[in-house]
């Protein structure tokens, strides 16, 4: 197991940084009194995530009128919350667009569900006003970017990993961490502690699985909510499926009332398909 | 054709194939009338619609088992499928392994489509629901195949 857990951390070193340019937009977005020139000087010199925040804000649920096309007209029009959150997906994607064989998802599925949970974070971090929501985008749209480089590893031990969860009761986590000696969630917040992303965001991609650590905060009980109504609805749902366990405190620790649980789920299905039609019908090809 | 949640679509032998996306708690309610070779696909998503607080916009009836069914059932008499011979398939419905009951929407959705077909006096030919994994199913109405597919097992043809 040690000589598996080397290669994984080797793996580790692989993965691209995060783009600096977002990670320094992202810390002037945590001033409310962002100056938007200075914010739009920043990420127009990266031409990628331009084009992609460009693209997501026109195929996004927000009602806009007409077509937005430089940095400054959408930061005009959009909130700060909005602008966090399309500049992290437009980043994540270069990330979660390759197949995972391992967990059993297309590149396709692995960003729709990427999208699905951030959409999910987003409606529910509006309903419950939640305090820290800059880390509740980031840690919901990158929260299975562990699974990029465990995938190799659980490809070759999936069947011993889905016995464990069949036969013996254990979730998919504790299965993996059994057979690799460390799970997606944890090798997940170690990339983005490399990458210099804010303790509470790390802390909320680690316990988006773990039910004692979920109920922590709100910030990490609204991440690991919107990854299980995410898979719930089967959006992007890998290998792992539901084999996991939800703590009964869930809800009251993401400031949800039982009986809202399925509009958020109905709303949140819609804003994810309006989003992915529009994504799919603005593709380049 | 991809089947969305909360949608049907209903094909005559020889039309296109119909295709779920992987399921979730959702359950896939498979319709075949062997004899009017007629085939139906129905994606459902929450049981009943009185369980939301308050009617979300735009939702169709057919993303609710309970409102969707008559919908679905209609269109399969429309195509020319009589009912009483319809072999009906249920899947999908994955459940948590361990989970408040709210979070059992897989055992929810899974029980609320068994009750509404038995009032029916319809049958229920095969149920393969509450398997947390992902599983998606596929009507092949040209070689009159029903095929259920779950991760990391052999597909199953009915």
């Amino acid at each position: 197991m040690v000589k598996v857990l080397e290669h994984i951390f080797e793996e580790l070193n692989t993965v691209p940084n995060f783009p600096e340019t977002a990670l320094r937009a992202l810390k002037m977005l945590e001033n409310e009194d962002v100056n938007f020139q200075d914010l739009a000087k920043v990420i127009r010199y990266d031409a990628t995530i331009t084009a992609n925040f460009l693209r997501l804000i026109n195929s996004a649920y927000i009602g806009l009128r007409r077509k937005v096309e430089s940095l400054t007209q959408a930061f005009a029009l959009l909130g700060i919350n909005q602008i966090r959150f399309f500049l992290v997906a437009a980043c994540a994607g270069q990330y979660l667009k390759r197949t995972l064989h391992g967990y059993g998802l297309s590149p396709y599925e692995v960003w729709l569900h990427s999208l699905g949970s951030g959409v999910f974070a987003e409606l529910i971090a509006e309903k419950v006003k939640a305090k820290h929501q800059d880390y509740i985008f980031t840690a919901a749209l990158l929260h299975d970017i562990g699974k990029l480089v465990l995938d190799l590893f659980v490809g070759g031990e999936l069947e011993v990993i889905r016995d464990l969860v069949k036969d013996e009761g254990l979730t998919f986590m504790e299965a993996e961490i059994m057979v690799l000696g460390t799970d997606h969630a944890v090798v997940g917040a170690e990339l983005l502690r490399r990458w210099g992303f804010p303790q509470e965001t790390i802390f909320a991609v680690r316990a988006h699985h773990d039910e004692d650590w979920m109920v922590q905060n709100q910030t990490a009980a609204i991440v690991a909510l919107s990854n299980m109504l995410t898979n719930l609805l089967g959006i992007g749902m890998g290998a792992d499926g539901l084999s996991y366990r939800v703590p009964p405190k869930l809800l009251k620790v993401a400031g949800i009332k039982d009986r809202d649980l399925f509009a958020i789920i109905t709303e949140g299905y819609h804003r994810y398909q309006n989003l992915k039609e529009n994504l799919l019908a603005n593709s380049p090809g | 054709m991809i089947v969305e949640k909360g949608r049907f679509q209903v094909v005559k032998k020889g039309g296109e194939t119909l295709e779920t996306e992987t399921l979730g708690s959702c359950v896939a309610l498979a319709a075949r009338d062997r004899e009017a070779e007629v085939y139906g696909l129905w994606v459902f998503v929450l049981p009943a619609l009185k369980i939301l607080p308050h009617r979300v916009p735009n939702t169709p009836d057919a993303f609710f088992a309970n409102e969707g069914i008559d919908e679905f059932l209609a269109e399969l008499e429309t195509q020319g499928a009589v009912l009483e011979r319809t072999e009906f398939y249920s899947v999908g419905g994955a459940r948590f392994l361990e989970a408040p009951t709210i979070f059992d929407l897989g055992g929810l959705n899974a029980s609320m489509i068994r009750k509404l077909l038995k009032d029916r006096k319809l049958k229920l030919a095969k149920e393969k629901c509450g398997r947390p994994f992902p599983c998606r199913l596929i009507i092949n109405p040209v070689s009159d195949e029903i095929i259920f597919k779950i991760s990391g097992e052999e597909e199953e043809k009915w």
